[in-house]
Formats: structure tokens, sequence, C-alpha cells
């Protein structure tokens, strides 16, 4: 029989429960992935597991504890009843069948809960290589990537984002490399930083799309910096009191290089914020089937159009500075409105070879961040 | 509105009893082997005097009459037979609307002929057919496909049946209601339970009564049951799904044997896709298990494909993954690709990790090309 018995302030308990409640299974409500762990360690602490067996979530939290134990308790119901409460100070107790009691001010509630020992065991990885990453830095990897990961499941490789870490330019110094494409486009985006920990060696990893969802988050938090861990197959990020450990997609990641086209025939300097409001509003008027627009370059002009023939057309018009040949090619929109609403600066630079081959867009303001799109055949 | 719907008479086996003079006046059935676990894919009109019907098993119309003849479909002359058909039909109006390979909708309110009679545009159909190729059809006329469609069937073989404007209410009001368009045998057993047996039965209970049991499908089937029908013939079908099926000798419960069975499957199904000139989005996978009861899984795509490599991984994938294939034996197993594309429609390019940038632009050199085959659908 479990016991356990907390004294917990409601704003803690909900920090904790919203980021491990991104991890568990929200649709089943009998499954044990579904649960949370909530237990007391040897040294006192309180900690909050959440795991889907690829992604595991550990918070750790401040509290008092009145009786050691442990309760494993579904994390949708958990998440509600927190979520709701009045008062302050959450009150958590086991009960006899595994359920445990929440009660804040005149509020209490019964939850249903399962035997903590039924709930996975963790492992975590022995050995554990830590590097201490800035985390302004590590989250602009993450939004310039996280868009272009594949969702299809028969390419589980690019289900996810490819990390590199290696030696920088100079003593000191630390390269850092995220890369994901679902093989219509691809973003890569380098940085150079101070890592600590880190002796210049390579050290790579492919970390699962749900990992990555689940970083942002983590991301949000106070702390300046994120470490990362390299263990075996898992990839750890710890920011704050909380711990994500990711399984690794283990296979080997494309060669991307191969599909950056070296040169360029055409070159535009573009209004990114024009651009992208003109990408935008002819969205309105694509098919949900093929969200196909054309960008037409002329010598210092752009147009953007679409048409359907069930709602009608629309075209827009912008200046640029090209001086290239003429050109009409067709993207699907989502792909250029991705990219220029990651990127910053005044300005995007595309550069197009023909209307069947990779076209690139970068920003003069950050020039480590690359991206490819491929054109759609009109 | 002055429709034609013509339908060759037990067209599989007068095809073989006319190219076999041997098999004339004989029962015939085209389907599988009797011995095996084939099915009657037609049966000629002696066969079914022994009350031999396709769909029936091999075996059941073996027992049903041991001098039955069983002949191997041969599919691509039944298609050449329907070819010349066509062309006959074509000759009469261009709205002509294929429903398969032996039947069709002509709309012959205005005739390439020259005819003022519907009646007289059916004669002379059925005597171009027999003329060109020796076989028989049978002919309705009426106002709308539905009626057409009934007529036909109404003095088959080599009949005709023409159900003028005035006379269509009480013609369809006779109807059983499983006659009518949409109705399959749940429907039918819902208005059965309502003591609804015939179209006039339907027509005659208060629409609001009928929404209750039969939702939106409510109001089409009561404009039905009066024997309107405002569904034009739509000249070429858009193809909507592309699918094989195999049944086994023996139920299979290797997994090797399945993945080879789907693995040919997929080859043949994206060959006729290609003849369709058509990208498909869903992929489907049907299983049938020893005891009968059958499953479909299917996975849909983020960009269509006319490639075998993605549709076979994914095929094999919901095999593997989402069926019971390999644990429980297996006596059907299929394929099918829905969610078309036409070829020429814009299409999302890949990145070329292997110089598949010059694949795309041989792509877009060889559309346009190779013949149009509306046959294959």
């Amino acid at each position: 029989m479990a016991t356990l018995e907390l004294k917990l302030d409601r704003n803690t308990l909900f920090g904790a429960v919203s980021k491990a409640q991104g991890v568990v299974d929200r649709k089943s409500t009998s499954s044990v992935l579904s649960h949370l762990l909530l237990e007391t360690l040897p040294d006192g602490q309180l900690r909050l597991l959440g795991t889907d067996y690829d992604v595991t979530i550990e918070t750790s939290l401040g509290g008092e504890v009145l009786v050691a134990g442990a309760a494993c308790i579904n994390g949708k119901s958990l998440f509600d009843v927190v979520k709701n409460v009045d008062d302050d100070t959450v009150v958590i107790q086991a009960l006899a069948n595994d359920w445990v009691e929440v009660t804040s001010g005149r509020s209490r509630f019964k939850l249903a809960g399962i035997a903590p020992a039924d709930f996975p065991e963790i492992k975590t990885p022995a050995k554990i290589t830590w590097l201490t990453v800035p985390k302004a830095a590590f989250r602009d990897l993450v939004d310039k990537t996280s868009f272009s990961m594949s969702d299809d499941e028969t390419r589980m490789v690019l289900n996810g984002v490819f990390l590199k870490i290696e030696a920088g330019s100079s003593e000191g110094l630390s390269k850092l490399t995220m890369v994901s494409t679902d093989g219509h486009r691809l973003s890569k985006v380098e940085l150079e930083a101070e890592l600590q920990g880190h002796g210049g060696e390579t050290v790579t990893a492919i970390v699962h799309k749900k990992g990555v969802h689940e970083l942002k988050r983590v991301l949000d938090s106070d702390s300046d910096v994120i470490d990362i861990g390299f263990a075996g197959n898992f990839i750890l990020f710890r920011s704050g009191g909380t711990t994500f450990t990711v399984r690794q997609i283990e296979d080997q990641y494309p060669d991307f290089a191969r599909v950056i086209p070296t040169m360029s025939q055409n070159k535009a300097v573009v209004p990114r914020e024009r651009l992208l409001r003109a990408v935008r509003r002819a969205a309105v008027l694509t098919s949900s089937k093929t969200y196909i627009i054309k960008l037409e370059l002329e010598p210092g002009k752009l147009a953007v159009t679409a048409s359907n023939p069930d709602y009608g057309e629309g075209r827009d018009e912008l200046d640029i500075e090209y001086d290239g040949e003429g050109i009409v090619i067709g993207f699907n929109y989502n792909y250029l409105s991705d990219v220029l609403g990651a990127i910053r600066g005044e300005t995007a630079v595309i550069e197009i070879n023909d209307e069947f081959s990779p076209t690139v867009l970068t920003s003069p303001s950050e020039p480590g961040a690359l991206f490819v799109v491929m054109p759609m055949r009109v | 509105m002055k429709i034609l719907h013509v339908d060759m008479d037990a067209f599989f086996t007068s095809v073989e009893q006319r190219d076999r003079p041997e098999l004339r006046g004989k029962p015939v059935v085209v389907g599988g082997d009797p011995r095996g676990r084939g099915v009657v894919a037609a049966a000629s009109y002696e066969a079914r005097r022994y009350g031999i019907h396709s769909a029936m098993s091999c075996a059941e119309a073996w027992r049903r009459c041991p001098a039955v003849v069983f002949v191997e479909p041969r599919r691509r002359r039944y298609v050449e037979v329907s070819r010349v058909v066509r062309a006959i039909f074509h000759e009469v109006t261009d709205l002509v609307e294929p429903l398969s390979i032996d039947e069709a909708y002509l709309d012959v309110t205005e005739n390439l002929v020259g005819l003022t009679w519907a009646s007289d545009v059916a004669r002379h159909v059925k005597a171009r057919i027999k003329e060109e190729t020796g076989l028989t059809a049978s002919a309705g006329v009426g106002p709308n496909k539905l009626v057409a469609k009934i007529a036909s069937d109404w003095r088959k073989p080599d009949g005709l049946f023409v159900v003028p404007p005035e006379r269509v209410f009480d013609f369809i009001g006779a109807l059983p209601v499983e006659k009518l368009w949409g109705v399959g045998p749940a429907t039918a057993r819902r208005l059965h339970g309502l003591g609804l047996k015939t179209a006039k039965d339907l027509r005659e209970r208060p629409l609001p009564a009928l929404r209750d049991v039969l939702g939106r499908q409510a109001d089409a089937l009561h404009l039905l049951a009066s024997g309107i029908d405002e569904r034009k013939v739509t000249p070429t079908r858009e193809p909507k799904s592309q699918g094989s099926e195999w049944t086994f000798d023996h139920d299979v419960r290797d997994l090797g044997k399945l993945r080879e069975s789907l693995e040919d499957q997929v080859a043949s199904v994206v060959a006729a896709l290609s003849r369709i000139r058509r990208r498909a989005r869903t992929v489907t996978v049907k299983v049938r298990y020893d005891d009968f009861t059958t499953i479909t899984r299917s996975r849909t795509l983020a960009t269509p494909t006319d490639e075998e490599r993605v549709v076979r991984e994914v095929a094999l994938d919901l095999l593997t993954g989402q069926t019971e294939a390999g644990e429980r034996p297996v006596r059907l197993i299929g394929v099918t690709l829905s969610g078309f594309e036409h070829e020429d429609a814009p299409m999302q390019l890949e990145l070329p990790w292997e110089g598949a940038d010059r694949a795309a632009r041989d792509g877009v050199a060889a559309a346009g090309r190779g013949p149009d085959d509306p046959e294959a659908a």
C-alpha cells in the first residue's frame, strides 16, 4: 500500500505537472503511460516523473513532505484539478486503494491512481557527459529547425532534429549545428558559443520530434543556460529543476550537404516582412490539397500569385533587388511562410537556380541560418 | 431528358460462347477453378437456370450443375470487345457514361443519328452491337438514369423496355424499395422495419418520419421513389480508386508469403495507376482472416505518390504493423490506392538526395506524352 502526504504550493505544483503532462499519453486513461509518478527521494527531495518510453521528464519540486512515499496519478486529472483550484496550497495524500486525495482550501478530490510499483522503471543512464549551452542560442537553433521535421512514419530518421557539437573556429569556442528536413525542405542553423564541459570532441544525436516539442517548454524556464547530456542512446536536456531524457533515433542522418546548392544563377534581395504578408494573403486562395503559390520574378519586381478554380485568384507585387532572368516558380506557401517567419532582419535573400531545383533562403543578419526549399512542379 | 441504359447480356460468357462455338447452348461459368476457391465472375443464361450467379463460389456452382463448363477469364479480350461497344455508343452521342466494362448510360436527348424517338435510338444501338460484335445487349429507356437502369433489366436478355415520362410515377411506385439507387441491405432492412415494401409505400410516408430513420438520405430517397432523379450523364467518370485482391487456395499463416503476394499486387496496382495517369494519396490494405472477418487499414501520405517503392513500403508496414497477418491464418489479401490527383497537377518536388533534380526535370518532359487510356480504369 502506498503512503504519501505532501503540502505543496499550488503554482509550483502546477508548473511541474504541466511540463510532465506534455509527455504522458493524453488519449488513454487506463494506460500506465497516462500516469505521473510523484515520489519522495531518500534525501527528502520530491520529484514528478512522466514517460512514454521515448521521452521521460523528471521535475524536482520543493514542498513539505509530511509522509514519505509515492503515488501514481492520472496526469490529465491531476493537471485539470490543480489548474482549477483557488487556494494557494495543495495537499496530496495517498489513499489505501492507490487513489489519492487532493485537497485545496475547501475543495477536495479523490483521484483514481495505480500502484506506484506499476510505473515503468526509469533507467537513468550511468555515464552522462554534460555540456552547458547558453539558452538563448539553443532556443534559436530549435525555433529555426523544428518546423521542418518530418511526420512521415516511414522515414523515421527524419522524425527529429539532427544535432552536432564540435570544435569551433577558435580556442574555447564550440560549434553547434542543428538540421531538420522532411524530404521537401531543409533547415540548417550553425552557431558558435562557449560551452562549459566541451573539450572539442565531436558529438551527434538525432532528437525525436516529441522530445523537440517538449524541449521548447523547458526553454521557456527562467535559467540562462541549458545542460545537454550525451549518454549512449539517450540525450538529456536539463534546465531549472527539470530534466528530459529523450531516446535518440538510432540511424544515420542523411548527408544533408548534398542537397544544399553551392551556387545559384539568380539572387534576389526581398523585404522579408512584406513578402511574408504577401505569401499569407495569397495563401487564402490556395487549395487545401496543394498549398501552391507562384513567385514571378523579373528585374526589380516580384509578384506573388495564387489561383484556384473554386475560389478565385490574387496577385501581390513588391519591389525587390533583382537583376536575374525572368522566372516563375511554384511553392507550397507553408514552406515559405515558415522560413520567413523564423528568420529576423529587414531583408531575406532568395537564391534560385531554376524552377525544379532547390531554392535557398537566408537572412543577411543571421549568417548561420540557411533554408532550402524545393519548388512545386506547376 | 432521354436517357438510355445499355447493358450487355451475360457479357463474359457471351464473349466466350461467341469465340468458342463448342460452348454455345451449354451452361458456362467464367471464373476460378471449381476445386479451388475462386468465385463466379459471370454465368451464361444456361448456367443461370441452375441458380448459378456471379459472386457465388465456383465450388457451389459445380455442386448445382456438374455439367457446367468452367472457363478462365480472359480480361484483355473482354476489354477489346468493350471498346468496340463503346465506340458504337459514341456514334450516337458524346454523352456516354460507362458504369463498368459492360454497361453505360447514354444521354440521347440530342443524338448524332438524327432519331426523334429514344426507343428508335435504342433499337439502333442494339442492332449495331449485334452487327459489330455478334452479341446481344438489353436497353432501358426513360427520362432519367434511375428509370433507364431499372428498365434495361426488365426484359433481359436482348430486351428493350421503354418507360415514357407519363408512366414513370406508376412504374417506380410498384418497385420494391431495394431497386432504388442507394438502398443497400441495411437501408432496406430499416425500411422494411417501417413496413415500407415498395417505392409507393416510401413516398407516401411523410418526409419528417423518414428523416428520423434515414437521416440525410431520406430526402434523396423520397425523390427517387417518386421517379425524380436529376443526376446527369457525365461522360468520363473520374477514377476514384485502383485496387487488387487475392484469395489464396489455402489459408496462409506464413508472413513471407503474404508479403510476397502484397508486393506483387502493389506492382500491378501501381502500373494501373500510371496507366490512368494519376498519383495516389492513400494506401489501404485489406485482410480477410480464415473466419471471414475482414479488416482494412489505411494510411494517407503527405504527398501523393506514383512510386512503387513508396506504396510497397507503406503497404508492408500496414500489413505487418496493423494486422494480425502471420499470427492468424489469412484467406484473402488486397491493396487499394485512392485519393487520386492527376499526374499533371502541381507536385511537390523532393530534395535531390540522389540527383533527383534531374529526374524531376525528366518527369516534366515525360508528362504530356503517353496514351490517354480511359479503359485502364
